[in-house]
């Protein structure tokens, strides 16, 4: 709001007086780490706009200059009529005349200065307003694509929650703050020098008394300010902490109720919400004592205007014009001072803002492929892994040294403890990440000399996560695929058991997949297979999935997979035993190597690893 | 109006006994800030009517009059800012403690269902509203209001003839602003519509990058995403738009108003009606009445937005709040085992029936597995037990006495539920463990991680017990989760033990961790167990079978 509230004073007329513009106080700026850098990328980031924005801050300078004229018309104003006014002269009242003409002449002259500075800011609004907006619009636009050229790496480390904040919050900031704060900074600055000048101008001491009594008004304020800053983080702190507890006693709320742990909860609150309310009266007298203060300072300049200009004007060494014009100097010259704070203030969150925003634009993307000509094409689907060395850290190793050879059509089962390495290895397999020695080849062909894409279309997955965009049942099921008539995924859907669910929905396959209208875990499971079997890849992926379901869906989604890995070499991790004893191979991993592979029989005849596995999972109570 | 005005007053009304005060001094501070700037106006009518005049008979006096006005203002604006935010901050408190106290109190039937999110984040801003409607939004509103009369009577009496001028101009403006308001709503509830799309666009973006990778669905939800980012930018250069012309608008009013100002003034003036320093006075009046009547018609309708947000907390804290109840009877003398449901009918609000006269029996220190398909009501049964919900039909006992004689509190002493999702605090490990006991030492604590075969894998995470597991645990694996849940049930030391489907989204290795730490905690106990797992039904001596009720 006071940003506003500041922009709206700067436009005011000849008479602005009344309550100062509210400055920001006890506002927490976030600092960026490198102010120059980021404002010169930003900078760069605008080249196209650059022209207009130089456009509009001239605009906005120009309609400064014609406002700060205003108050010396003003003058000019005054004196005619106190020309006019009746005089004492040798003793006796002398009528005088106002010359109404020059005092129509001057309100002419006001009128259009103010009109046309009125116009210019306006045009300046308008235009910084647009292309804001259209840099905001092109820095999403930026990110969201960014967002894909990312290796996967990138988002095991940030939060979602993270990147959403970028897309939305950050460039919303740098969007409003830039808007805000460019053409403030330019025109108020125009103003303090212009007023400043207007001042000496008309009258030196005075204008020595205007600037002097608003220099101590400011310090004294901002010495205050500091002091209260300190206190309001504090209660900003412990604000957070309430907020935090609040929340927790929402979602942790059958665990808080059944171990009665809301006394503990309470009293953790108590605390916090007392400590807020009767910190330090200190505090809570000095943030109000702002307000005020800030109304005295302002009003401070003004009396010692009036009182030594009235002084002077008796004396005979100005006239009462320039009290007059002073009057409304000392406005346009306090208050730019703090549209001047909060624009550097404004200015520092746009650098802030931008340094995540750049941070994140800047994170190395994934290899650009367009040179490689390789493409897999009418895919067997014989998969080799030759000495596969690999690590999410450079020296921490996941995978050490893996070879495996699966012949086209078979299934692969993937067993091992937690972190033996099973999800990394379909990871490399598919390229997400790229192998940190060895080569993974796919009909013969190493991956790594193929684009990317072309590696990914080889495939389908099932994972464990179900995940499902806003969007139709369909357009959920289809995702990119060219080519899909309703009938291919009308019969999916028969296949694993989906389409009568989908049918009793009122919008059927165009039903709308978003918060209000869910599908339940199984159901989502079952739309990720009949998504996989209209992609109909060579090769599947199935992260064993089945956990979020009962029994019953369970089997239905076994059949649906069953179905699925029929002719396609297929890669299962798997998280019980029982479902993989069919596999053609199973590999058993530990510490990132097989240490055993083949069938199940073979493997619990060898009485190793596996069989140790496969027992211990009948004798765990 | 009428309805607008009453919306106002019930919302002061809810301060309760802080009402008068904060009533008096929200006045008193509007007061002060217009003393200040009225008697500030008046200072150079003075000086400059007495050095026209050449008449400094009374200057002196009148001088020291303002002056000594405009401090009294000035220090009642500090005083009644100061007494004004201690009794906002009063209120604030016991608003927040309100909330928290009446969460404690609702039934698990209001948490399921608007368990999200975004219902959160809505009454943490709704609480956030309410207070600043106290702390600033009345006073923001008021003061200007305040502001205007004060300053119109001064007006009044250095002539009314300008200022009933002016103070038409000003309707005028105050008028065009009112016309506009509608537009300004609409562009700004667009925006804000907008922007919650692209958000959710960009989640969807996040939350699957890796399937997007796979099936290359990037194209269909780029396009997805520049639809929103154009549909929002669109909207937000609207507001802007709107934004600046009403500015433009306003600046423009203003310089008007000085302008017919000057010239009706330079009239008078000649014509002997008013002298120039009234002029200057009331230039400096008119500033602030216009100013005042512009803040006044912005602040007003945002009044209701936070009114809005207070009566959400208000409907919030009259729901319903738990009572555990038993329908039914038992007639006397009746053969009761340990737990007993008898005839139980159970559906949930507006939904299909659950349970149809449920009957169980569990004997002391029996171990029961309960199975069936999802859907078929066995965490229901857990909640009817734990008076989570109240059963429709039936009775429900433990050792002889219903439910309904234990009241919550003591019910759930006896009971130590382990549910199907785990929830840790924020916090400690140590700190998520002591939930179940308050008053263990650390080697009781120490003791239960143990038990639960926890004490291991907390020992190889950095710091130990003092690990702090991240939001909800997300620092640690589910199967960690679980066992670190075993340990507060361990703790707690209940006769009664509740395990939910405790072992699905377990990899075997984990499964058998949780199994034993459950095999310990279980001895001796009565103990009910969801299970569909062949490893889990060996656990028990028993077996239930839930069939549907369809």
């Amino acid at each position: 709001m006071s940003e506003q509230q500041g922009k709206k004073n700067s436009h005011t007329g000849p008479m602005s007086g009344g309550p100062m513009g509210k400055g920001s106080m006890g506002q927490v700026v976030e600092k960026p780490k490198n102010f120059n850098t980021t404002m010169t990328k930003l900078l760069a980031y605008c080249k196209q706009y650059l022209p207009a924005i130089i456009f509009a801050l001239a605009a906005a300078a120009a309609g400064t200059i014609l406002q700060i004229i205003g108050p010396d018309q003003l003058k000019n104003l005054t004196n005619e009529i106190m020309k006019g006014l009746p005089a004492m002269v040798n003793g006796a009242p002398v009528l005088g005349t106002i010359d109404m003409n020059a005092v129509l002449k001057i309100g002419w002259t006001l009128a259009v200065f103010y009109g046309v500075s009125l116009l210019l800011n306006y045009i300046q609004s308008l235009v910084m307003a647009t292309i804001t907006q259209v840099i905001s619009k092109k820095m999403r636009t930026d990110i969201s694509q960014k967002m894909n050229r990312l290796p996967l790496k990138y988002f095991d480390s940030v939060s979602i929650g993270d990147v959403l904040s970028r897309v939305t919050n950050d460039v919303d900031a740098i969007g409003q703050t830039l808007n805000q704060s460019v053409g403030t900074l330019i025109s108020a600055i125009t103003m303090l020098a212009g007023s400043l000048i207007m001042m000496v101008y008309n009258s030196w001491i005075l204008a020595l008394t205007a600037v002097g009594s608003s220099v101590i008004g400011f310090s004294f304020m901002m010495i205050i300010m500091k002091q209260s800053q300190k206190y309001f983080k504090q209660q900003q702190t412990e604000l957070g902490q309430i907020n935090g507890l609040i929340e927790e006693v929402y979602t942790g709320h059958n665990v808080v109720k059944v171990y009665n742990g809301s006394r503990e909860a309470k009293d953790a609150f108590e605390n916090s919400n007392r400590s807020l309310y009767s910190s330090a009266w200190k505090s809570q007298f000095l943030s109000g004592l702002m307000m005020p203060l800030m109304s005295f300072v302002g009003n401070f300049g003004y009396v010692a205007v009036c009182v030594v200009g009235a002084s002077l004007a008796m004396k005979g060494t100005i006239t009462f014009g320039v009290i007059v014009a002073f009057m409304l100097y000392i406005r346009l010259f306090t208050q730019p001072l703090s549209q001047i704070a909060q624009a550097m203030n404004n200015l520092q969150r746009t650098a802030a803002a931008s340094e995540r925003v750049f941070e994140f634009l800047d994170e190395e993307e994934l290899e650009n492929e367009s040179g490689k000509k390789n493409v897999l094409t009418d895919v067997k689907g014989t998969v080799e892994f030759k000495n596969v060395r690999f690590g999410y850290t450079p020296n921490k190793p996941v995978i050490n040294n893996f070879s495996a050879k699966i012949n086209a059509g078979q299934k692969v089962a993937i067993v091992g403890p937690t972190g033996a390495g099973k999800t990394t290895m379909v990871n490399l397999l598919m390229r997400f990440y790229e192998t940190d020695g060895g080569e993974i080849l796919i009909d013969g062909v190493p991956v790594n000399q193929v684009p990317r894409e072309n590696v990914h279309a080889q495939f389908s997955m099932v994972l464990q996560d179900t995940w499902i965009f806003e969007g139709t049942i369909r357009e959920n099921i289809i995702y990119s695929k060219q080519g899909v008539t309703n009938e291919d995924v009308i019969n999916a859907c028969k296949t694993v058991g989906l389409h009568h669910f989908i049918m009793t929905l009122p919008k059927g396959y165009d039903t709308i997949l978003n918060d209000k209208a869910s599908l339940s875990e199984g159901q989502k499971q079952l739309i990720t297979i009949a998504r996989a079997m209209i992609q109909n890849a060579p090769l599947l992926i199935l992260d064993e999935a089945t956990s979020s379901v009962d029994t019953r869906t369970e089997r239905m989604v076994q059949t649906a997979m069953d179905q699925l890995t029929k002719g396609r070499t297929s890669f299962v991790i798997a998280h019980r035993l029982s479902t993989i004893k069919n596999a053609d191979l199973i590999l058993v991993m530990k510490d990132g190597d097989i240490i055993e592979s083949g069938s199940h029989e073979e493997l619990l005849s060898k009485n190793g690893f596996y069989a140790q596995l496969y027992n211990s999972q009948f004798e765990a109570a | 109006m009428k309805h607008y005005l009453s919306q106002i007053k019930e919302a002061l009304d809810y301060l309760g006994k802080e009402k008068r005060l904060y009533l008096v001094f929200l006045l008193s501070l509007g007061l002060g800030y217009s003393g200040m700037a009225i008697t500030i106006s008046l200072i150079p009518q003075v000086l400059i009517d007495a050095s026209v005049s050449g008449n400094y008979e009374h200057m002196k006096e009148k001088l020291f009059l303002y002056a000594g006005l405009f401090f009294m203002s000035f220090l009642t604006s500090i005083l009644s800012q100061y007494i004004y935010r201690r009794c906002v901050l009063r209120f604030q408190a016991g608003l927040r403690r309100s909330v928290m106290e009446k969460k404690t109190r609702l039934p698990v039937s209001y948490f399921e269902n608007s368990h999200s999110g975004e219902f959160l984040s809505q009454m943490i801003y709704d609480i956030n509203k309410a207070e600043e409607l106290y702390r600033s939004k009345y006073k923001e509103a008021f003061n200007p209001i305040v502001a205007l009369i004060t300053s119109v009577i001064p007006m009044f009496l250095l002539d009314h003839t300008l200022t009933m001028l002016l103070l038409f101009i000003s309707l005028l403006c105050v008028l065009a602003n009112a016309a506009f308001s509608e537009r300004v709503k609409t562009a700004g509830r667009l925006t804000a519509g907008a922007s919650a799309k692209l958000s959710e666009r960009s989640t969807d973006i996040l939350s699957g990058i890796l399937t997007i990778k796979e099936y290359q669905l990037n194209e269909v939800l780029s396009g997805k995403f520049r639809t929103a980012n154009k549909e929002y930018a669109g909207n937000a250069l609207n507001r802007e738009k709107i934004g600046a012309f009403l500015e433009a608008m306003n600046s423009g009013f203003t310089v008007l108003c000085s302008i017919v100002f000057l010239v009706a003034g330079s009239v008078m003036v000649q014509s002997g009606k008013t002298t120039y320093g009234t002029l200057v006075a009331l230039m400096n009046l008119e500033s602030s009445i216009i100013w005042s009547a512009l803040s006044a018609g912005k602040r007003f309708p945002e009044l209701f937005d936070n009114i809005a947000s207070l009566e959400r907390i208000q409907s919030f804290l009259t729901m319903e709040e738990e009572v555990i109840h038993v329908p039914d009877r038992l007639e006397e003398n009746q053969n009761q085992s340990f737990i007993e449901f008898k005839n139980v009918d159970f559906s949930y609000k507006n939904n299909r029936e659950v349970l149809n006269h449920f009957n169980m029996q569990i004997n002391q220190n029996e171990v029961a597995v309960i199975t069936g398909r999802s859907g078929c009501g066995k965490s229901t049964i857990f909640k009817l037990l734990l008076g989570f919900y109240n059963a429709d039909k039936g009775y429900i006992a433990i050792d002889g006495k219903s439910l309904e004689e234990y009241g919550a509190n003591e019910l759930r002493q006896m009971i130590a539920y382990i549910p199907q999702r785990p929830y840790l605090f924020y916090g400690t490990i140590e700190k998520n463990i002591r939930f179940g006991n308050p008053q263990a030492s650390f080697e009781q604590i120490v003791q239960a991680a143990k038990a639960a075969c926890a004490h291991d894998f907390i020992m190889e995470l950095p710091g130990g017990y003092d690990y702090v597991v991240g939001d909800k645990g997300s620092k640690l694996s589910f199967g960690q989760r679980q066992r670190i849940a075993i340990a507060r049930a361990f703790l707690k030391d209940a006769p009664i033990i509740l395990f939910d489907e405790a072992t699905s989204g377990l990899d075997y290795e984990s499964e058998r961790f949780v199994l034993q730490a459950a095999e310990q905690l279980i001895q001796n106990k009565t103990a009910l167990i969801i299970s569909h797992r062949e490893s889990g039904v060996r656990l028990c001596n028993r077996k239930i079978e839930i069939s549907s009720v369809r």
